[in-house]
């Protein structure tokens, strides 16, 4: 084989791969799939299933099928000290001695990376120089987190001398929901950012609020910095045919739709008080606000939200505080596609500020239907909101302004033409992953040496 | 205190929890299980460890030591050397010297002494014995409380349950013994309460 039929090499650091079903899985995947489909020969180091069926148990057998065949997976090791809990798998040092283990253990993990994840970057690089030896990669992608995978890029990049990229899919050092940086000015984590950015060919983040503040904070790399937003993956999800998104009947009340899990930082009150107020309007009379998802993350979290939604201690209407929220319960990656059809407006409740765009945005658009906002007024979903006209937004949290945006989203749910809804749509297709993948997928092409990139092209 | 375990088939969990007091996530889950209805045996490390938990009476609560200041001979001789001989000594010595004037200086230096040693007793204890110690007693703790276990039949029991870090030597020990039993560290009430 001449250096010219040789595809280019991508070595792609994705711990959350399917069969996981983390949430940061559908950015690997696309990522991984849109590789290949350009013609790189893709191999992606993942987490090990053991980790992910005994620890995690949160996997998606059907989410395997839709990585692309030409992708290979290698699971490089993860030490399981601190996930461990049977005792016929403990060494004689950690069975009779658990606290001197422990504290040798997490002094070994904290002198190499400050994350629990680090057994895994350092199986990573070990494999990756194997594999490295025997077939030479031509670049390295790293998605965080685990960030641990930026230190095994930058390892990887260094020994083998080829260029590496970092995708920050989340915040690192940024506490999105304070708006501050997550870890005192000590913290070995920025010797390690500073590191990873420093030497990486590109740093790629999902919006430009965050570009911008480590831009402000490594202005070295600034240059460097790119921005490739989340999206929605049209593989993932049935969208209802265009010729079947109609106005909604005008005498049937409303259905307001909320997809994905209810937090603490959300303005769950404003959006309760402001739908109660919208419902007085005639057009919104009898109209309903279902929420599909858990409230809050922990089994008994549930409790605490249910008076903030007007709802009594079992989740059920309280005719004396009802604001018109329904629980619906979570949904299954399989009815997500129904619960969109069904939904008449959908309801972009987020929390976080200037930094979050939420991945739920883009599946929102793709459905053509009115969305409502139900946020901080800056929040950084707001660069791909705009455009959208289907888009009602108060710029503000207060409960008459955003019941004024509940109406207006119920009345173009109503009147809305099939033109206005063609142009949703035409805008929500600017964000397919694809699309967005794109630039990432010609800038790390231009990484490549030469003899490969004549293979590409052709 | 110990009452045979029920001859029909409830299931049966052996918690081992060797902290000095019993953590309120040790009893929730000894609670939990109880009233789910299994049958517990708890074995802790002392008559103190229970004082303040009012556990339910249907677990069967075993204790390593009466009181382990005093079982245990290491601390004995630990407490003795560092502190009771002293004390005696000091005692005794002053006994002669206290409301004698003339002696009045031996006194005051004798008083002085005292303090000092105190320090430096308190010193040792602390920098040096217990943190030794503190290695040590889940090793001291496995192997008496594997005299303890000994007239339970741990062999039928469904699951082991180390509910703390003192505890994981024994239970390590214990694994080794039945391996036919699960021995875990987890505290996971799905096997029995289901997933209310």
């Amino acid at each position: 084989m001449t250096a010219s039929e040789r595809r280019p090499r991508l070595l792609y650091l994705a711990f959350y791969f399917p069969p996981s079903r983390a949430s940061g899985v559908y950015r690997a995947r696309a990522t991984a799939n849109h590789f290949a489909r350009a013609g790189w020969d893709v191999t992606v180091f993942a987490a090990p299933l053991g980790f992910l069926y005994d620890v995690i148990g949160s996997t998606d057998e059907k989410l395997l099928d839709t990585v692309d065949p030409r992708i290979t997976v290698e699971r490089p090791e993860l030490d399981t000290f601190r996930w461990e809990h049977e005792l016929q798998n403990m060494s004689w040092f950690r069975g009779t001695m658990p606290t001197v283990s422990k504290k040798f253990f997490e002094w070994r993990e904290a002198k190499q990376f400050p994350e629990q994840y680090v057994s895994w970057a350092r199986s990573s690089v070990t494999k990756a120089l194997k594999l490295h030896r025997r077939e030479k990669f031509d670049a390295v992608l790293a998605t965080g987190n685990p960030f641990s995978a930026f230190a095994a890029g930058w390892a990887i990049g260094k020994l083998a001398k080829i260029p590496y990229v970092i995708d920050y899919r989340d915040s690192w050092t940024l506490d999105l929901f304070k708006d501050e940086p997550a870890y005192p000015p000590e913290h070995p984590t920025w010797k390690w950012e500073r590191r990873v950015i420093g030497k990486s060919a590109a740093t790629v983040f999902v919006n430009n609020a965050l570009r911008d503040w480590h831009a402000d904070r490594y202005p070295q790399a600034a240059d460097r910095m790119m921005v490739v937003p989340n999206g929605w993956d049209p593989d993932l999800l049935e969208l209802p045919s265009a010729e079947s998104v109609e106005t909604t009947a005008p005498q049937r009340p409303l259905k307001f739709g909320y997809l994905g899990t209810v937090t603490t930082h959300q303005p769950v009150e404003e959006m309760a008080e402001a739908f109660r107020i919208a419902r007085t309007h005639p057009d919104l009379a009898g109209s309903e606000l279902n929420i599909f998802g858990h409230l809050g993350f922990f089994k008994h979290s549930h409790s605490s939200f249910l008076p903030r939604l007007g709802l009594d201690a079992a989740g059920q209407v309280d005719p004396a505080t009802d604001a018109g929220l329904r629980l619906r319960g979570p949904v299954s990656k399989t009815e997500v596609s129904s619960v969109y059809a069904d939904s008449d407006v959908l309801v972009f409740l987020a929390a976080g500020g200037r930094y979050v765009t939420s991945g739920k945005i883009f599946e929102y658009m793709a459905t053509g239907r009115p969305i409502v906002s139900v946020h901080a007024p800056d929040i950084a979903a707001r660069e791909v909101l705009e455009g959208y006209p289907l888009w009602f937004h108060a710029d503000s949290l207060d409960p008459e302004k955003l019941a004024q945006s509940f109406i207006e989203a119920g009345q173009a749910a109503r009147e809305a033409g099939p033109e206005v809804r063609e142009a949703a749509r035409r805008h929500a297709d600017t964000f397919q992953r694809d699309t967005l993948l794109e630039p990432l997928e010609t800038r790390m092409r231009a990484f490549v040496r030469p003899s490969t990139v004549q293979e590409l092209s052709s | 205190m110990s009452t045979p375990a029920d001859p029909v088939t409830r299931p049966r969990v052996v918690v081992l929890a060797l902290s000095y007091k019993l953590t309120t996530r040790v009893r929730s889950y000894v609670q939990d299980l109880v009233d789910a209805g299994v049958d517990i045996d708890l074995l802790v490390a002392e008559n103190s460890s229970t004082e303040e938990a009012a556990l339910d009476p249907r677990v069967r609560v075993h204790r390593v030591f009466e009181v382990e200041a005093t079982d245990v001979p290491i601390r004995r001789i630990e407490r003795g050397v560092l502190f009771t001989l002293p004390a005696k000594a000091f005692g005794k010595a002053r006994s002669m010297t206290v409301g004698r004037p003339a002696l009045k200086k031996v006194d005051a230096g004798l008083a002085l002494t005292r303090r000092a040693q105190s320090r430096v007793s308190k010193g040792i204890h602390k920098k040096m014995f217990w943190p030794t110690f503190k290695v040590m007693r889940p090793l001291i703790l496995s192997r008496r409380g594997q005299q303890r276990l000994a007239q339970l039949d741990l062999a039928r029991a469904d699951r082991i349950v180390a509910a703390d870090q003192p505890s994981v030597p024994l239970a390590w020990r214990l694994s080794r013994r039945y391996p036919g039993v699960r021995t875990t560290t987890a505290l996971d009430r799905k096997p029995y309460v289901g997933d209310k």
